[in-house]
């Protein structure tokens, strides 16, 4: 029993620690973006977000009108500047989230689930 | 009589906020070219060039043009636009005439999808004889949905009149792709025409 609850506490403190690595270096964040419909526009998106020296990546997907970012290590991004960034490329965002994925495993699932 | 022409664009005449647009239209009788910059997401600043040639005309045309979002509608699965645009400039209607000064106002109309287009244009051109007006309908399908990353292709008809230069409403076919910043129409007129229209933003 004793060891149990060692093991339960310990992958919760890994856990916490993980967490708390995340936030200090290479945040993910999942936008859904309302509007984006034409590829050629869209590039606004990108371009807005891989400037000012924040963003180590950004992917974009029209079929689930996706926009994920993954932020430089120690750098930060609040949901209002990241809406700003949207506003300022012509889009609406419905939804900010901050997820444990990186960047390239969700372009990866998209991609796997584009081709079907 | 002067036109100040230029007063459509193939894609948005107002594109995300510090992008510059070089864009140009050609065909037997009107090369354009076009200079632009958006200062914010809603609106752009911008230069072009114009001449109309045929129909017994020789006119040249530059000037500015103020490109404004009016408003827009981002929905889950299609965006609709509306557009205004002014505009001043200097031209001649023949090449051994002196350049005179000319106006124009822009509106424009779109809504589109990942599969359908339609856009409606309508230019004004003022001039110290008359008021001269161009309109322009494209309406488009894109044979498969495109990714971010694809090549994008669409299938599109516009039908154009500019009164005064086309004698009737011209009814043009065009095949359009884009891939990342650069866009490309061709197509030709039923009346023979040639057309090639290229759009870059950086």
């Amino acid at each position: 029993m004793k060891k149990a609850f060692a093991i339960i506490v310990g992958a919760l403190l890994m856990g916490a620690g993980v967490a708390g690595a995340k936030d200090q270096a290479g945040e993910t964040i999942k936008l859904t973006v309302n509007g984006m419909v034409c590829s050629f526009c869209v590039q606004g998106i990108d371009k807005q977000f891989s400037k000012g020296g924040m963003v180590d990546d950004v992917y974009v997907n029209l079929d689930d009108r996706l926009v994920a970012i993954a932020l430089k290590d120690g750098k930060t991004m609040s949901d209002v500047e990241a809406r700003a960034f949207v506003k300022d490329a012509g889009y609406d965002v419905v939804k900010v989230e901050r997820v444990p994925d990186t960047v390239a495993s969700i372009r990866a699932a998209s991609e796997a689930k584009r081709k079907g | 009589m002067l036109i100040l022409g230029g007063t459509w664009c193939e894609a948005h005449p107002v594109s995300y906020k510090g992008a510059t647009q070089l864009w140009g239209n050609y065909n037997d009788s009107i090369q354009m070219s076009s200079l632009f910059h958006s200062f914010e997401s809603d609106w752009a600043l911008g230069v072009h060039h114009m001449r109309l040639d045929g129909n017994g005309v020789d006119r040249t045309i530059a000037g500015f043009r103020y490109h404004r979002l009016l408003k827009r509608w981002n929905l889950e699965d299609a965006q609709a636009n509306l557009y205004a645009g002014i505009g001043g400039g200097l031209g001649y209607d023949d090449p051994t005439e002196d350049w005179r000064p000319a106006g124009l106002g822009l509106f424009r109309a779109d809504w589109e999808t990942r599969r359908l287009l339609a856009i409606y244009q309508m230019g004004l051109s003022v001039t110290d004889d008359y008021t001269h007006v161009f309109n322009s309908a494209n309406f488009g399908i894109a044979p498969y949905i495109a990714g971010y990353e694809d090549l994008n292709t669409w299938l599109v008809v516009e039908l154009r009149y500019l009164s005064e230069f086309h004698e009737k409403l011209q009814v043009i076919p065009k095949v359009r792709f884009f891939k990342d910043n650069v866009f490309f129409e061709a197509g030709a007129s039923t009346d023979g025409q040639l057309q090639l229209n290229f759009m870059v933003h950086f």
